[in-house]
């Protein structure tokens, strides 16, 4: 026998009797992979772009300024149609920032790529594998 | 979706399919379909509550409707071999967070949360 048979061998080995090894071993595969489609380096290119953009932070800070300085009043029904039109505005004007439109359009198709792989893994395994990990609100 | 990724899902699922809480349930799967009193009170409360819903929709549930719910709920849930299922269910459903950390911690955000459909639980 080969050491490379010997090898191969134990790994059989091990990963019958080590599945917990087995499974990490795959799960880091699987996110390696994950980080080699084109969704995953659009959103990390993304993400970096929105981070660096100081006309989108300031948008964004102009926005969240607003927005606690009206939560009170927001909480209690009690904002008037001009704070409400002002929040708006400030929450569009973020909104219409180049990277901000890349950044969501990205995480949207890296959501959708996620859907698309939790669905097949799910199928295999016949049980919701991103189900399964939400935190239960029904205790 | 890239072949490289397809493989990747196939070989994490396969490994998940071996690990010891998904053998365990596939364990009790067949116990529990090989047990006719387990599968005749199951299908029992399943037909109770498909009732309950329909009564309720229509406005008509009653109190005597809710304690037959709750006896077959009751003879089903004390049932060893679905007892025995119900707990294998939950150590391969509580398994599958173990999984995604070890995804997520690589990727550098939450998987399941990012693949996880929008909507509440109950």
């Amino acid at each position: 026998m080969t050491h490379a048979t010997d090898a191969t061998n134990a790994r059989a080995a091990e990963d019958v009797l080590d599945p917990p090894a087995d499974t990490t071993r795959a799960a880091k595969e699987l996110a390696a992979a994950i980080t080699q489609t084109a969704e995953f380096t659009a959103f990390e290119r993304a993400f970096l772009r929105l981070r660096e953009d100081e006309g989108a932070q300031r948008a964004l800070v102009a926005f969240e300024m607003k927005q606690q300085e009206l939560q009170a009043v927001l909480m209690l029904g009690a904002a008037s149609e001009e704070e409400r039109a002002e929040l708006e505005r400030l929450r569009q004007a973020w909104m219409d920032e180049a990277s901000v439109t890349e950044y969501l359009s990205a995480q949207a198709s890296l959501a959708a790529l996620s859907q698309a792989v939790d669905r097949h893994l799910s199928d295999r395994i016949g049980l919701g594998f991103a189900a399964a990990c939400r935190p239960s609100c029904c205790g | 979706m890239p072949p490289e990724l397809l493989r990747s899902i196939d070989a994490l699922g396969d490994a998940i399919e071996r690990s010891a809480p998904l053998s365990a349930l596939r364990a009790a799967k067949t116990t529990l379909d090989m047990d006719a009193q387990a599968c005749a009170l199951l299908d029992e409360l399943s037909t109770v509550e498909l009732e309950v819903r329909r009564w309720q929709t229509e406005g008509a549930l009653t109190k005597e409707h809710i304690d037959r719910y709750r006896a077959a709920r009751e003879r089903a849930m004390s049932h060893p071999t679905i007892i025995a299922f119900a707990r294998a269910q939950q150590d391969a459903t509580a398994f599958l967070p173990e999984v995604n950390e070890v995804i997520s911690e690589l990727l550098g955000w939450d998987f399941a949360q990012m693949a996880a459909p929008a909507g509440g639980c109950c």
